[in-house]
C-alpha cells in the first residue's frame, strides 16, 4: 500500500519530513538516555560503572577549577576588564536587536497575512532589513569577544569550556542555523508571499525565532552559571553534575524571561528610531504616512514588552536574594544601589517618552478630543512618580547639613527613599501608562455595544481599586509592618497592575466588536513626536548597559561566584564614576554603529541616476 | 489526465487537503516549538536543585 498517496504534500516533501523527524527523534532519544543516565547516578557511581579508559576521562572532569595567580593573566597595557566589558556589551546590544526584531516581525507578518493587508507585510520586511544589517556586526562582536576572553582570561575560559563542553558546539550549530534561516527568511520574502508559500515563509520565521531564542537561553546559562553556579562541587569547582544541572541554575529562567522581554522592548525602540529617522527625511505624504505608522507600531511593541518587564525584574532579584542574601544586598542596598537611582531616571525617561509619543499621536484622529482632558492627570502621576522613584535614601551630608536636617535622612523626603514608596510610584506609573495606551486605542473608535456604559464603569472601577490597592499595600505593609510583609506586598502590587492590563485588553476587545472606526490621518503628527522615538533607544541602551553591569558586578571578586576566584588586576568593584563612563562609552559606540546601520539600510534603496556622455546626469533619468 | 504546466490532476478532496497544507505545517511546527521550549526550560528531566 502506497501510504504516501494520502499525504497532502508532494511525496518528496513527505519523505524529507519523515527523514528529518526520524533523525530528530533519534537524536533526542540519545539525549534522553544520556540525560536519564546522568541524572540517576552520582559522579562517584559513574566512575565505578565505566571502564578503565573512561575512568581517566572522569577524573579529568572532576578536576578542580584553576586558581590563577596574578601573573597568569596576560597584560596588554590597558584594562583587560575594560576591553571585555565594552566588547561584551556591544555584542549583547546587537544580539538583543537581532534576536528580538524577528519575534515581532513574525507577529506583524501574520497579522498582514490574516487581514490581507500588504502594508503590514511591507513594514515587517523593512524591519527585517535593519535586523539583517545588524546581524553581521553581532557576529563580529561575538567573535571578538571570544578571542579577547581566551586571550585575556585563559584559565577562566578553560574552566568554562570544561564545564559546558559539547554545549558550546551545539551553540555553534545553532548559530549556523540562525544565519541560514535569517537569510532565507529575509531574501525569500517576495518569493514566498501568497497562499501556502506564505505559510512556509511564516514557518521559516517561526523556526528562526525558535533557534534565536534557544541561542539566547544557552548564552544565558553561561552568565547565570557565573553568578550562581550549579552542577559543580562548591568547594573545588569540579564538575559533578550533567549539563542540565549546570544549565538549570536558580537564576536561569528569571534571566531568560527578563532578557526575552527586554530584548523585544529594546528591538522595538531601535526600529522605532529608524522609522523616526525615515519620517523626518521623507519627501512625500505617502512616505510620511508609512513611516509614521511604522514608528507607532515600534513604540507600541516597545512599551507593550516593557510593561511586564518590572515583574520579571522582581522575580530575578527575588531569586538573587534567595540564592545569596549578600549578593542581593550588595545590588540593592550597597554601593550598586546608587546605580538604581540612575536606573529610575532612565526608566522614567522611557515612560515619559513613550507616553508623550502616544499623546502627540492622538492628533492623528479627531476622536481623541474626547480623551485629551485626561492627559494632564496622567502627566501629573508620571512626574510625581518620577520624583519619588528618583529620591535617594542615603545622601552624603556634611556635619552642618546633618545638624540642620536633624539626622541622616530628610524629615519629610526620607520615607520616599525606601522601596515601598518606589514600588508605589513604579506600579502607578505602569498603570497610568497603560491608561495612555487604552485611550489611544479608543481614540479612533466609536463604541456601539449596548453595554458600553457598564463596560466603562467596570473599567474605571478596576483602575480605582487597583490604584488604591497599590497605594494601600505599599503604605501599610511598607511602613507599618515588618520586613517580611514589606517584600511580600510587592506581589499584591504586581497582581493589581496585571489585573488592570489583562482586564483592559479583554474589556476593550469585547467592546470594540462592531465599533465604528474613525479616519486616522497617518503622517499628521508633529516632528517633535519623532524625537521621543529617538529618546527611547538612547534610554533603553543606557539602561541595558547599566543593569547588565550591576548583574555582572554582584559577583565581586569571583569569575564564578564562590567557586573560581578572580585574581586579575581588575578584581574589584570600580568607582561609580568609572562605571558611568564605561556605560556611557558603550552606549555612544552602539549609537554610532546604529547610525551606520540606518545609513546602510537607507543606502540599499538609493539608486544612482545614469550619467550621460558628458558626465552629467541624463536629463530624462534625472527628471524621473 | 495531465494538465497544463505539468500539474498533476488530483481528486477534489486531495486538492482541498493540498490547499491547506501550509497552515497545517505552520501549526504543527508551532506545536513542536512549544513542546521543545517546555522540555528545555520547564521540564526538569530528573534534575534537582544542585547549587554550588
Amino acid at each position: 500500500m502506497n501510504w504516501l498517496a494520502y499525504c497532502p504534500v508532494p511525496s518528496t516533501w513527505c519523505r524529507a519530513l519523515i527523514a528529518v523527524l526520524v533523525v530528530a527523534i533519534g537524536l533526542s532519544a540519545g539525549e534522553f538516555v544520556t540525560d536519564a543516565s546522568a541524572a540517576s547516578h552520582g559522579a562517584e557511581q559513574q566512575i565505578a560503572s565505566v571502564g578503565s579508559d573512561e575512568v581517566t576521562d572522569e577524573s579529568t572532569s572532576l578536576r578542580p577549577a584553576a586558581r590563577p595567580k596574578r601573573s597568569d593573566y596576560p597584560s596588554i597595557g590597558v584594562s583587560s576588564r575594560g576591553v571585555v566589558w565594552a566588547i561584551a556589551q556591544l555584542h549583547l546590544f546587537f544580539g538583543a536587536l537581532v534576536l528580538a526584531v524577528p519575534i515581532f516581525v513574525l507577529v506583524i507578518e501574520l497579522i498582514g497575512f490574516k487581514t490581507n493587508d500588504d502594508r503590514y507585510d511591507d513594514m515587517a520586511h523593512e524591519f527585517m532589513k535593519v535586523s539583517l544589517t545588524a546581524y553581521a556586526i553581532t557576529a563580529l562582536f561575538g567573535g571578538a569577544l571570544a578571542l579577547s576572553l581566551f586571550l585575556l582570561y585563559p584559565d577562566f575560559m578553560i574552566y568554562m569550556t570544561r564545564v559546558f563542553e559539547s554545549q558550546l558546539l551545539i551553540y555553534a550549530v545553532l548559530f549556523f542555523l540562525e544565519s541560514m534561516l535569517l537569510y532565507i527568511y529575509y531574501y525569500g520574502w517576495n518569493a514566498l508571499r501568497y497562499g501556502n508559500r506564505k505559510w512556509v515563509h511564516l514557518t521559516l520565521g517561526l523556526l528562526l525565532n525558535a533557534v534565536g531564542t534557544t541561542l539566547l537561553v544557552v548564552a544565558n546559562s553561561w552568565s547565570t552559571f557565573m553568578m550562581a553556579p550549579s552542577g559543580v562541587d562548591p568547594a573545588t569547582g569540579a564538575v559533578t553534575g550533567n549539563i542540565w544541572e549546570i544549565m538549570k541554575g536558580p537564576l536561569w529562567n528569571p534571566l531568560n524571561l527578563h532578557r526575552f522581554l527586554a530584548n523585544i522592548a529594546f528591538g522595538g525602540a531601535v526600529v522605532g528610531a529608524y522609522a523616526a529617522f525615515k519620517f523626518l527625511a521623507a519627501q512625500t505624504p505617502a512616505e510620511k504616512a508609512h513611516y509614521d505608522w511604522m514608528g507607532y507600531t515600534s513604540n507600541f511593541t516597545a512599551i507593550l514588552a516593557f510593561l511586564p518587564l518590572p515583574f520579571a525584574g522582581y522575580w530575578m532579584m527575588a531569586e538573587v536574594y534567595a540564592y545569596s542574601q549578600q549578593m542581593g544586598i550588595l545590588a540593592m542596598g550597597g554601593i550598586l544601589a546608587w546605580l538604581f537611582v540612575i536606573q529610575a531616571v532612565l526608566i522614567c525617561t522611557i515612560l515619559l517618552a513613550g507616553n508623550y509619543y502616544l499623546w502627540t499621536g492622538m492628533a492623528r484622529t479627531e476622536g481623541s478630543a474626547r480623551y485629551r482632558w485626561l492627559i494632564k492627570y496622567i502627566a501629573v502621576v508620571l512626574v510625581v512618580g518620577f520624583l519619588v522613584w528618583v529620591t535617594p535614601h542615603n545622601v552624603i551630608y556634611s556635619a552642618s547639613e546633618i545638624a540642620r536636617l536633624g539626622g541622616g535622612n530628610h524629615p519629610v523626603l526620607g520615607p520616599l527613599g525606601i522601596m515601598p514608596a518606589k514600588n508605589i510610584a513604579v506600579f502607578l506609573m505602569l498603570i497610568f501608562t497603560f491608561l495612555s495606551f487604552q485611550l489611544y486605542r479608543r481614540a479612533d473608535k466609536v463604541i456601539t455595544v449596548s453595554w458600553q456604559h457598564w463596560g466603562n464603569t467596570l473599567m474605571i472601577a478596576i483602575y480605582i481599586v487597583a490604584s488604591a490597592n497599590v497605594i494601600f499595600a505599599g503604605v501599610y505593609y511598607g511602613y507599618f509592618t515588618n520586613t517580611v510583609y514589606k517584600v511580600g506586598s510587592s506581589v499584591i502590587q504586581v497582581g493589581s497592575t496585571a489585573v488592570v492590563i489583562v482586564s483592559g485588553v479583554v474589556i476593550d476587545t469585547l467592546m470594540f466588536k462592531g465599533a465604528k472606526t474613525l479616519r486616522v490621518s497617518w503622517g499628521k503628527v508633529p516632528d517633535r513626536a519623532q524625537y521621543a522615538l529617538f529618546a527611547l533607544p538612547v534610554a533603553f541602551t543606557w539602561l541595558m548597559a547599566l543593569m547588565g553591569y550591576i548583574r555582572s558586578s554582584v559577583r565581586t571578586h569571583w569569575h564564578v561566584y564562590a567557586v573560581m576566584k578572580d585574581n586579575s588586576p581588575d578584581n574589584f568593584i570600580p568607582t561609580l564614576q568609572t562605571v558611568g563612563n564605561m556605560v556611557t562609552l558603550v552606549t555612544l559606540l552602539f549609537l554610532i554603529f546604529l547610525l551606520f546601520i540606518f545609513w546602510i539600510a537607507n543606502l540599499s534603496g538609493t539608486k544612482q541616476v545614469p550619467l550621460a556622455t558628458d558626465g552629467k546626469p541624463a536629463p530624462a533619468e534625472s527628471a524621473a | 489526465m495531465a494538465l497544463e504546466h505539468g500539474v498533476r490532476e488530483r481528486s477534489p478532496t486531495s486538492t482541498q487537503a493540498r490547499s491547506n497544507w501550509g497552515a497545517k505545517l505552520f501549526f504543527a511546527i508551532l506545536f513542536a516549538v512549544l513542546v521543545f521550549f517546555w522540555w528545555l526550560l520547564i521540564y526538569s528531566g530528573g534534575v534537582t536543585g544542585h547549587h554550588g
